[in-house]
């Protein structure tokens, strides 16, 4: 399938141009679309039976007439009108109504299979007569076709049923005639059971409805949409009584402004390993089983928010506001002064007597009017027994987007379990900025808390395992101390600066002893050199006196011989 | 639809009731009117009630008969409904359609001289 090479992303700017959009007024169709389908001109929706193709189309021409002054004509090739009629109605659309106000034309364009021969070459000039007069009838700018391929296999004569399709779509083409044609899917995925495709090359819808995990999902997906940019993920959509609710998961993030202003996480050591604090307008995500210490972390964040003089909204589903203010009295936060200043704040909702879409609705209202600056959801998981996961996931996904296209931050916390906290998330992890994991872990019979930041878009962040406390003056973090098994928090910490010290203590004394031994080893060197030396001063005085000897006898010896030599030369001189 | 088994013998009542839808002039239309004219003329004559209708001029009743397909010859009276789409070029398809009986003279080669 050709996919625009722009359009492998989200929507990211306005269409190119040439294509120009009319919205469809489904609820968040046009925003995945960038504006809706392309004006005068075919569009293809296929699904499986029962993915909600029908839906789609309807809604498309109710709110066309209702909201944008366009009347639409709808041909109904499979269902009786009376059928239609009865389904719009389950959601909130009187048909009846608008074709008496001459808002819709609806026809019946079954073919009784039974009743039909055969008899030679034919055309559909017929049905392009009726469609012609049901449109100037009521000046139609939109038509739906539900589901005209069901004509193929109905008359048999294939190519020339086709031919005059192409006529068809031609036709509409030139009147500008903004068109959805229904398509069921083939049963190997095929976009549609007889290739109608080939003639409504410029949008294709594809609509899927699976049950997984007996949790029935529904899907949109746009493949294909010839010069326009688009989304190209799978957006999960619901059927609610108000009509199609599609839901622009990925798209979020980047049409929003995205602040580079930081603000306090209320925790000095947090802001530290988020190397400042959390970006305005960025959603949080804080996990962790029960009693990890979330809440706290939400409540120092609001407790920031307002000691800055910006008003706050918690929204608690799972503690009244009294109970929330008194447990977070015990850590020191004080969140009824907050309530006083009007600053703060706190919706306590249990989800259960509502449905998610009016929790959806309250939530919106209570951002327009509270106009809060940060806003906390404590604890998500608590939404799931209003619906199924998926459904409580797309709701908050909504949220969500509620508050980042209004540049409020954030803060959502989720319940997880043991063992799989990273694992029940998934499918909103990827739109927050911020998660931090909160873990307790159980060592020397005791339970401590673990902090770690798993990401943070858009920031350096500590890559580090914190240990987390909670005193009576608030959350804390604490350095880390490592051991041979890991982080040691509580006792084993203590434990381990003892050792720490004990180790030190052991070094400095061997050090000591060290200095000691070798004083003790130069007193006896220096003892051994001076006997040495005394034994040296011996030996050089022995020397000395035998030399003293020598030199004395040798002038002795001398003085004999002098003597000698003159008692001779004595005796010579008396002579003759 | 009024008629009852009864009314059979009345000789005022016919026998057949049919309307076609034609698109004007087109050749498909043109040929499935001879085709129709000539059938009644020739095997139904004072027996059937034919009505032609060309589509863009009763819109209305295209709806009410759920015609999409032209030309189409509908078979009002006797029952079963039946709606015979196409030129009629399927002479054989077409009398069985009209509960005729099939031609006498089966064999293809057997008719190239035009038959009167």
């Amino acid at each position: 399938m050709p996919i625009h090479p722009l359009g492998s992303g989200d929507t990211i700017q306005l269409s190119l141009p040439g294509v120009r959009k009319v919205p469809t007024g489904i609820r968040g169709f046009d925003a995945i679309s960038d504006g809706g389908l392309p004006q005068g001109r075919p569009t293809l929706v296929t699904g499986s039976a029962g993915s909600g193709k029908t839906m789609f189309a309807t809604e498309f021409l109710v709110r066309g007439a209702l909201s944008y002054n366009e009347p639409g004509v709808l041909l109904a090739f499979e269902e009786s009108v009376q059928d239609l009629a009865a389904n719009m109605a389950s959601l909130g659309f009187d048909l009846a109504a608008m074709v008496a106000a001459r808002q819709l034309v609806i026809e019946s364009c079954r073919i009784r299979s039974a009743e039909l021969v055969l008899t030679g070459s034919f055309d559909l000039e017929g049905l392009f007569v009726r469609l012609e007069t049901a449109v100037d009838r009521i000046g139609a700018k939109r038509v739906v076709l539900d589901t005209i391929e069901v004509l193929l296999a109905s008359f048999g004569q294939e190519g020339m049923v086709r031919s005059e399709l192409i006529r068809l779509f031609d036709w509409l083409k030139q009147r500008g005639l903004t068109t959805v044609v229904t398509g069921e899917r083939g049963r190997r995925g095929e976009l549609t059971l007889y290739g109608i495709e080939e003639y409504v090359s410029d949008c294709v819808v594809v609509l899927d409805h699976r049950v997984q995990d007996e949790i029935s999902t529904r899907r949109l997906r746009l493949v294909k949409y010839r010069g326009s940019i688009h989304g190209t993920n799978e957006y999960p959509f619901l059927i609610t009584d108000r009509g199609f609710m599609v839901l622009p998961i990925t798209s979020l993030g980047l049409t929003y402004p995205a602040s580079r202003d930081r603000i306090s996480t209320g925790i000095v050591e947090l802001d530290q390993m988020l190397s400042g604090g959390i970006f305005r307008g960025s959603t949080l995500l804080i996990t962790g089983t029960s009693g990890t210490g979330k809440t706290t972390i939400m409540a120092h964040l609001i407790e920031a928010a307002c000691r800055r003089g910006e008003r706050a909204l918690l929204i608690s589903f799972e503690e009244s506001p009294d109970q929330l203010i008194r447990n977070l009295s015990s850590v020191g936060i004080d969140l009824q002064a907050w309530l006083d200043t009007g600053l703060l704040l706190i919706w306590a909702d249990r989800g259960s007597s509502k449905g998610l879409e009016e929790h959806l609705g309250r939530l919106e209202r209570l951002l327009d009017d509270f106009q809060p600056s940060l806003a906390a959801l404590d604890a998500m998981g608590n939404l799931s027994h209003v619906g199924s996961e998926r459904e409580v996931m797309t709701t908050l996904v909504r949220e969500i987007d509620l508050m980042k296209r209004r540049g409020i931050t954030a803060a959502i916390s989720a319940l997880t379990h043991q063992g799989n906290e990273e694992k029940s998330v998934i499918g909103i992890s990827s739109i927050t900025d911020t998660w931090l994991l909160l873990r307790n872990v159980e060592s020397d019979a005791e339970r401590n808390r673990l902090l770690v930041v798993i990401k943070s878009r858009g920031m350096s962040h500590s890559n580090q395992v914190r240990e987390f406390c909670i005193t009576d003056q608030g959350a804390r973090l604490l350095d880390v101390a490592i051991g041979r098994d890991g982080v040691l928090t509580g006792s084993a910490r203590a434990q381990h600066q003892v050792r720490l010290q004990a180790t030190a203590a052991r070094r400095q004394a061997e050090i000591q002893r060290r200095r000691q031994a070798l004083e003790r080893r130069r007193a006896q060197v220096e003892e051994q050199v001076a006997a040495l030396q005394e034994q040296l001063d011996g030996e050089r005085a022995e020397l000395e006196a035998l030399v003293l000897e020598e030199q004395e006898r040798s002038v002795s010896e001398a003085s004999l011989l002098l003597q000698a030599e003159q008692n001779r030369t004595a005796r010579q001189g008396q002579g003759p | 639809m009024s008629a009852t088994p009864e009314a059979l013998p009345d000789p005022a009542r016919p026998t057949m009731v049919l309307t076609l839808y034609i698109s004007g002039a087109s050749p498909r239309s043109s040929a499935a009117l001879m085709t129709i004219r000539r059938i009644c003329d020739e095997e139904l004559a004072g027996r059937v009630e034919l009505n032609v209708v060309d589509i863009r001029s009763n819109p209305a009743a295209l709806v009410e008969d759920h015609v999409l397909a032209v030309p189409v010859l509908i078979r009002r009276w006797p029952e079963p409904l039946r709606h015979i789409v196409g030129d009629l070029a399927d002479a054989e398809r077409v009398r069985a359609a009209l509960d005729l009986a099939p031609l006498p003279l089966a064999p293809e080669s057997a008719r190239p001289t035009p038959q009167r």
